[in-house]
Formats: C-alpha cells, structure tokens, sequence
C-alpha cells in the first residue's frame, strides 16, 4: 500500500476532509504492522507446529517448474526452472532456462553463492543471490526461533518466527498444501508472500499434506516483482 | 557487446534446431550449398532431449517444426510444456500454453531472435563456413562440427555437432555442448520436404 504525502493533503483540505484523511492514514500504518495473531487453546499448538512443519519438505527433493515473470503491463515471461534443495543441509542448486533448452543460470548455494555459468541478465552476483533468497523463502523451514503461534483473523493456523536480522516470517497454514509464507521486514512492512495451492500427489513425499502444484511468489514495495511456479516434476532424490 | 554475444549464441542454438531443414548431405561445402538450394519447405517432427548434471535422466521434450525460405520458421513444443516460436517476416513471437490458453511471451530474449534471421538463411543454405564465429569442419560419417573461434563464446556454447542424414536435406541430429555437463540433443523424425506451407503458419497459431 503506498503512502500519500500527507502534506499536500493537509493544505487543501476542510477539516472533515483532514479527519477522513488522518483515519485513512492511520489505517494505512496498521496495515503495514504486523498482523496481531488470536491466541489458541495450548493443546492446539502441537498441532499447528506440525502442520506449519508440514510445509517443509524434509531431504533431498529435485523440482521442474515452469516459471512464469510477470511484468509491469501485465507482460508474461517464461522460463524452465530446475531446483535441488537440501532441506537439512540448506543447500540449492538451480539451473534456470529457456522452454528451447538454453541454460541462462547454472549456480548453487551452500553458505554463499557460485555461479557455474550465468548469461546476461543472470549472471549478476547481486540477481543470483537474491533468486537464492527467494528459494529458501519458498522451501526452507525459516532460520530463527519460533516466537509464536496462533490464528489469524481468517481462522487460519500461523506459526511466526523471527531471526537475527529481526525479519519476522509467518507460516500459515490452512487444508491440505494450501499454504502461504509471509516475510516482513524489521519495521513490521510486508515484503515478500509466498502461496502454494493446486495440491499433487507426489511418489515418495513423507509429508502428510500433497504438494502444490502451484506456487506464487510476490516481492512487494520498490522492487516489485511476481513469479508462479507451476510444477512439472518433483522428484525425492537419495542424500548423493 | 557482452549482450549482444549473449543473444548471438541463443540465435545459433535457435537456428541450429531449424537447420534439420535444408542442409542436403554432400562432401563438400560447396555441394552442401548447392543440395541444400533445393530445399523451399520442411516440416519435421522432433525429440529434444536436455542432458545436465543436476538431472539423473534428460527432461525430454517433443514437438514439431515448419521451416519456409527465406527465413520463416514455426517450432511447436507439444510436451512437456505447450509452446510455439514464430518467427516470420523478421519478427519474433513466443506463446505459451496456459490455463486460459496460449499466452503471449514478453520475454527480453525474444528480441535477439530478430537477429537469428538473418543467420538462419546462411545456415539453411548450407553455409556452415561462413558463419563469422565458428569454425566449421566437414568429418567423416556425414558430421559437421562447428566450433567457436573466440573463447568468450565458448564459454556459452562449447561445440556443436551435427549429424546429416543420408537423405539430401535432411539433418538427422544436433548436439549443442554447452559445456562438459549440460548439452541438447535434437533428434529429427519424419521429415517431409518442399510441401506446401502457408505463410499463416508462421503468422498465427
């Protein structure tokens, strides 16, 4: 939500008009807070644990999405991406490329990140890591501690950690693999969402809950972006 | 000019797919010139097969080509993922297959393929020693195999091989190296030369 420039406001408004303003601009900052979460009973919470644990896929998983970019202007841009996580060992490979087959991106993450090959634009350091960013918002259990749990206001379970770096992630967890991960800032702004839906059934999955077969990821504020990753194959891999 | 390379080589890996198309088989490049002259339309059914470290078997993908001269070129993935690249007229499209049908891709890359056309008449002529940034060399057992003259853009594409059929005209597979862990095979099947193609097929979808 972007904030008006309250000063030009105020100048030429009446003073009904600057009450609506002020009750306007006041919610506006409630918005950007972090959403209040509605305690539950205790023995709730074992449940709610699991189902946001649930979220995360334990070993070593490979994953074929077709990505699609959209663009200012409702533009769509496509590409294959391949991924490999390691949930235990946080570690990503990924190799991003053309539907013809021309690999743009080959790089992994193991503490930092290696570009093997990157064509322009995808061998910027700076592109590769924040991708990498992304990725581990999408499949990994947040690093951090695990400050608290309850629902929100839709009657959904939300567990929320907080890491070093006070950003606050919030996993909230509805039926089956309908779940959304919701990253904010250490001022309370959201900047990132991610949601999973389109629920599949996949060979070898320990989890509980199926797999999404689609998941949005949207970066929100200045650098805006939307991607949706529409899985093609998702595949349990052996630890080598 | 770092772009510019960039785009280069994803025209060549674009041209060499349409190129199962008008190279006849010959000793020569002269005669491979000459055969390939012959040539005014192919459609093609094709098998890509993309080998790479990261995968323990090749994502394989199926689909169909329409080539006409000068420089019109329809290649149709039918799966895994729906998609078809026209290019016609100088102008490039790419449409993927979505929920509510195809969509149209925005996708900076696209307009490199501009630049593919004007190459893909020297190679669909049979004029592999004239491309400016490989080395073309004609091998025993019908193989030609294009290699990079400088080394930045070896970087990007390692070498290329292709195998000519017996069939004059006909190119029966590509392979372009990426580098030693990830290459594109592309096998072509079925190929039916000179039939009559519209121009809409490269238009529209």
């Amino acid at each position: 939500m972007k904030m008006v420039p309250s000063v030009i406001i105020f100048a030429s408004l009446s003073m009904k008009s600057i009450t609506f303003w002020l009750i306007l601009l006041l919610g506006t900052v409630s918005c950007t807070g972090l959403p209040k979460l509605d305690p539950v009973n205790l023995s709730t919470i074992p449940e709610i644990h699991k189902r946001c644990s649930d979220v995360f896929l334990e070993g070593k998983w490979r994953f074929v999405h077709l990505i699609e970019f959209t663009m200012p202007g409702n533009k769509k841009s496509f590409v294959i991406g391949i991924t490999v996580i390691s949930q235990e060992e946080r570690k990503i490979e990924s190799v991003i490329m053309t539907i013809e087959g021309f690999v743009f991106l080959d790089a992994y993450y193991d503490q930092k990140v290696v570009i093997n090959r990157g064509i322009p634009p995808f061998d910027s350091i700076d592109f590769v890591r924040g991708m990498m960013d992304d990725i581990k918002l999408m499949f990994f259990k947040p690093e951090g501690s695990l400050v608290e749990s309850g629902m929100s206001g839709d009657g959904s379970h939300v567990c929320r950690f907080t890491n070093d770096a006070d950003r606050v992630i919030d996993v909230i967890t509805n039926n089956g693999c309908d779940w959304e991960i919701r990253q904010y800032n250490p001022g309370g702004t959201l900047t990132k969402t991610v949601k999973a839906d389109h629920c599949k059934k996949v060979p070898d999955s320990p989890n509980k809950i199926d797999f999404p077969g689609r998941i949005k990821l949207a970066s929100h504020g200045i650098n805006r972006y939307a991607l949706a990753f529409e899985l093609k194959e998702a595949k349990r891999l052996t630890k080598d | 000019m770092k772009v510019k390379k960039s785009y280069s080589t994803l025209s060549i890996f674009f041209l060499i797919a349409a190129s199962c198309l008008s190279i006849g088989w010959a000793d020569n490049w002269d005669q491979l010139k000459n055969d390939a002259g012959q040539v005014n339309t192919v459609r093609c059914d094709f098998i890509q097969e993309k080998h790479m470290k990261i995968l323990a078997n090749p994502l394989v993908s199926k689909g169909v080509l329409y080539f006409k001269v000068p420089g019109s070129l329809r290649w149709e993935y039918m799966s895994p993922i729906r998609s078809v690249l026209l290019m016609h007229n100088g102008k490039t499209k790419r449409f993927v297959m979505r929920k509510d049908g195809f969509i149209e891709d925005s996708s900076a890359n696209l307009q490199a393929m501009g630049f593919v056309l004007k190459e893909i008449t020297m190679w669909l002529n049979g004029r592999f020693d004239e491309n400016p940034q490989f080395t073309a060399t004609l091998k025993a057992g019908h193989k030609i195999l294009l290699l990079p003259k400088e080394k930045s853009f070896s970087m990007m594409i390692q070498k290329i091989e292709l195998m000519l059929s017996d069939r004059p005209g006909i190119i029966k597979s590509v392979k372009i190296f990426e580098n030693e862990n990830s290459f594109t095979k592309l096998v072509f099947k079925k190929s039916i030369l000179n039939d009559k193609i519209d121009d809409s097929m490269f238009q529209k979808l």
